[in-house]
């Protein structure tokens, strides 16, 4: 398999794009017309060009073009992922606060009690859809719920995520069901926060309320953040999740070995980021002439800086494509990238990916796939990486036993 | 008196919090790397337990020199 296979969005490329990463890590940084950049796939080289935010723009991080004078006004654009500091900092430092590790453990209960509600509620079906019973519905309740979205509109909400996301490093965006999605999207948060009672809370949507109501941010710029928060955090997350459960179902003697050692779940979570990682990469624009691995890269070049390939590369990990529980490097992949666009919201997807799996171990006994490995439908895209469905047969643990 | 400062490195994703927060301390290199001194005086105490509450990698590690 090549580039060429994944780039065209060949299913079994998109399922398992090791061997494609292989090659191009093999290569070294090269100028790929696939992609219109360069590839940038060994560890070293991908954490060097994250870190240097100086040289390496993220105004094109999706691959889109950067922002024009040209452009819609309208159009809703991120204003973190695709900005520069110094203005990105400035941003990233509002919700920051909202985010910090001690913030997102205080969640805990709200995402356990969501995921219970999932799981329990699969207790008398014959056969499930992992993705479309948990993977899915959960990331979005949660970030609805921290957000303060009534219950009766998140499926609503779900739908405008996916349709946002859907169309990153795919083909199918329709230009005019997106922008006819975004007006409905920000309209439905505009009015969510005109009806928030200013009050400061321990919630996404109070932080941000009140950097709206200081000056700090116009209203069209809140209303822009609470939604890339939304959608950043909910397609990555389900398929963070589905790839887990795929994992825990599909690894012989690993749902034993974590009942048995439940301190070893959040390693096994960070290996589930490490081998599947929910974002296979995102592109970067070279501000100035730069060297890159050897690789001579003129100013104004468009570069595909793979995390996965990244992940899986054997010089930064011992028997790199085995799920391994004692790595001493376990949290040093980079499914989050690295440097100041490193995922926000790291530690709410580590802390929904633990308490879904402690969840499932603790209620059910043994997970089965129906489909075989090699046919397990994987997302139509190249950036955003993971399952659309997983049939399972789940066999419960009689109630009240104790794990 | 003074505090220790440590950042560990397996932990630490360059987010550049600690940066904004106490530029006195921690600083970013040309290439993107954290670095930062390795000791620090007790008037920074408030400012580097701020540090370490935004840290989102919780890499940060503030105690006795």
């Amino acid at each position: 398999m090549s580039l060429a296979d994944l780039v065209g969005l060949a299913p079994d490329a998109l399922r398992d794009p090791g061997s494609v990463y292989d090659e191009l890590r093999a290569k070294g940084v090269h100028f790929a017309p696939e992609v219109n950049a360069y590839v940038v796939a060994g560890h070293d080289d991908v954490s060097r060009v994250l870190r240097d935010a100086k040289r390496f723009s993220s105004t094109i991080t999706v691959g889109n073009p950067p922002p024009s004078a040209t452009d819609d006004p309208n159009r809703l654009r991120p204003l973190l992922l695709l900005s520069d500091d110094p203005v990105h900092a400035t941003r990233r430092s509002i919700v920051n606060r909202a985010f910090t590790p001690s913030q997102v453990r205080s969640w805990e209960p709200v995402v356990r009690r969501i995921a219970e509600q999932h799981v329990d509620a699969l207790r008398d079906a014959d056969t499930v859809d992992l993705v479309e019973r948990i993977a899915a519905p959960l990331p979005v309740r949660v970030i609805s719920a921290l957000l303060g979205v009534p219950a009766d509109d998140v499926d609503k909400f779900r739908a405008w995520s996916e349709e946002i996301t859907g169309s990153l490093g795919g083909h199918a965006a329709d230009p005019e069901k997106r922008d006819r999605v975004q007006r409905e999207f920000t309209g439905y948060m505009d009015e969510l926060m005109n009806r928030h009672d200013g009050r400061a809370g321990d919630d996404v949507l109070s932080t941000i309320v009140a950097a709206d109501r200081a000056g700090e941010l116009t209203r069209r710029e809140a209303v822009s953040f609470t939604i890339e928060l939304l959608i950043a955090g909910n397609i990555t997350t389900t398929h963070h999740l589905a790839s887990s459960m795929k994992l825990l179902a599909e690894t012989d003697g690993l749902a034993d070995r974590l009942r048995a050692e439940p301190a070893l779940i959040p390693r096994f979570v960070e290996e589930s980021l490490r081998l599947e990682s929910p974002i296979q990469g995102f592109y970067r624009l070279a501000l100035e002439d730069s060297v890159v691995g050897g690789t001579e890269i003129p100013a104004g070049s468009r570069l595909l800086v793979l995390y996965q390939a990244a992940n899986r590369d054997p010089a930064a990990w011992e028997q790199c494509p085995h799920l391994k529980l004692d790595r001493p490097n376990a949290s040093a992949h980079l499914a989050f990238g690295k440097g100041p666009h490193a995922c926000i919201g790291s530690s709410l997807a580590r802390l929904e990916g633990v308490v879904v799996v402690e969840t499932l171990l603790d209620r059910v006994a043994e997970i089965t796939l129906l489909t075989p490995p090699d046919e397990v439908p994987y997302l139509a895209s190249f950036i955003n990486h993971g399952p659309t469905s997983l049939p399972a047969r789940l066999a419960f643990r009689p109630t009240g036993e104790a794990s | 008196m003074s505090l220790r400062v440590h950042v560990d490195r397996t932990h630490c994703e360059l987010h550049g919090q600690c940066v904004e927060r106490v530029p006195s301390v921690f600083r970013f290199t040309d290439g993107g790397d954290l670095d930062h001194l390795a000791e620090a005086g007790d008037d920074l105490a408030d400012d580097l337990a701020d540090a370490q509450f935004l840290c989102p990698a919780q890499a940060i590690e503030v105690g006795p020199a």
